[in-house]
């Protein structure tokens, strides 16, 4: 999974969003590291609804532009945690080292 | 204000298919706008590439999911499309009255039957008119009044070409032309401009090989294979000339034999990576 994809799915657990919502949570939860441009934003959502991870939830009409919103499916969800456990688990294999190399005492 | 920003984005936007524009269009464009400063009349530059390579990505997506003889199909027509379209360009610089009208409206006919996807037009008028060009080179043959006097085989190349590759496509069981936008017409415009000089000839070899780089790194990053197959079907008249000129012409300049290297080694680019392109689509296919 893509750095893009998880940051959409992951900003889509509290709700559905719209487009520009998708890509202010996706900023707000990587602390500003993960800026979707929208050809790579609307890219991740066909791949994403294709593979069944997303839905388009309803459409709605504000100042004349067009906003349709998008929710995680239940299979989306699970696609999420796996992937959060998988990144987890290969952290692991660096911070334990490095906690341990930190308390490690040096030999003379 | 913003109408002058959306028509901007909206124009970006036909890298898309028609029908994802339609069906996606104006969300995209929302999203865009609601994204912009409000003071913002130009597309931001991070938003335009996006577009642009999101266009081909989706395109290149759709072609993945049809059969390897379609991309082929689409592939060789657009090469042949390009070549077409260049004679068109090429058979219009002349001062106004022409005086083989009848000539440019053959290889007008021509290029529309292509464009529009008349497989079997195309081939019988592409076939006719690379006769007609051949005509002056052909033995104890008169060259009729309608007809141009191309002397060299530079030009029967170029049409003989795409008569070869629109014999291919013709086969019942390869594929048919498909119809292509009228957009395509604005290059044998373009080619038609009445510009001259070794400075223009240098930049349009330039811009050639650029825009084919361009065109090879776009097909590998958004996993297309058609724009690599109509490129190197584009390059082939001008290498088949070059070859039958060493052969025959004694020893081309070094800066002619410099360019057909870098075209040819292009070409060879271009097919590895249309091979290679096609190997990565299926492997991805598979879960």
């Amino acid at each position: 999974m893509t750095a893009a994809s998880y940051f959409i799915l992951a900003a889509l657990l509290d709700g559905p969003l719209h487009g520009y919502g998708i890509i202010k949570k996706a900023a707000e939860l990587s602390d500003g590291r993960v800026r979707l441009a929208a050809g790579t934003l609307y890219g991740a959502l066909d791949r994403l609804a294709e593979e069944g991870c997303i839905l388009a939830d309803r459409q709605e009409l504000v100042e004349g532009r067009v906003r349709r919103y998008y929710r995680l499916t239940d299979h989306g969800v699970h696609a999420l945690h796996r992937e959060a456990a998988r990144m987890e688990q290969a952290a692991r294999v660096v911070t334990r080292r490095s906690g341990s190399t930190a308390t490690t005492p040096r030999l003379a | 204000m913003s109408g002058r920003l959306r028509r901007r984005y909206e124009r970006l936007l036909f890298t898309y298919p028609a029908a994802y524009r339609r069906a996606h269009g104006d969300e995209i464009i929302s999203t865009l706008l609601e994204a912009a400063r409000p003071d913002q009349r130009l597309p931001a530059p991070r938003e335009t590439a996006s577009l642009l390579l999101g266009g081909l990505r989706t395109r290149a997506h759709q072609a993945a999911r049809q059969s390897p003889r379609r991309l082929w199909a689409d592939g060789l027509q657009l090469g042949v499309l390009l070549i077409v379209l260049v004679n068109l360009g090429h058979a219009l610089q002349t001062p106004f009255p022409p005086r083989f009208p009848l000539w440019i409206a053959l290889v007008a006919v021509a290029a529309l039957a292509v464009l529009r996807g008349w497989t079997r037009t195309a081939l019988v008028v592409n076939a006719a008119a690379a006769l007609a060009a051949a005509r002056p080179l052909l033995p104890h043959v008169g060259l009729p009044w309608w007809l141009p006097g191309y002397g060299d085989w530079s030009a029967v190349a170029r049409y003989a070409v795409p008569v070869a590759v629109l014999a291919v496509l013709a086969w019942p069981r390869v594929g048919s032309l498909r119809a292509r936008s009228w957009w395509w017409l604005v290059l044998p415009v373009a080619t038609a401009l009445p510009l001259e000089g070794d400075a223009w000839a240098l930049a349009q070899a330039g811009l050639q090989v650029g825009l084919l780089l361009v065109v090879l790194v776009v097909a590998v990053r958004a996993l297309d294979p058609r724009p690599a197959i109509a490129a190197a079907v584009y390059l082939a008249p001008g290498l088949l000339y070059a070859a039958e000129e060493s052969t025959t012409a004694g020893a081309p300049s070094t800066l002619a034999l410099g360019y057909w290297a870098v075209l040819a080694a292009l070409m060879v680019a271009l097919a590895a990576a249309a091979w290679r392109i096609r190997r990565q689509q299926l492997t991805q296919r598979q879960p």
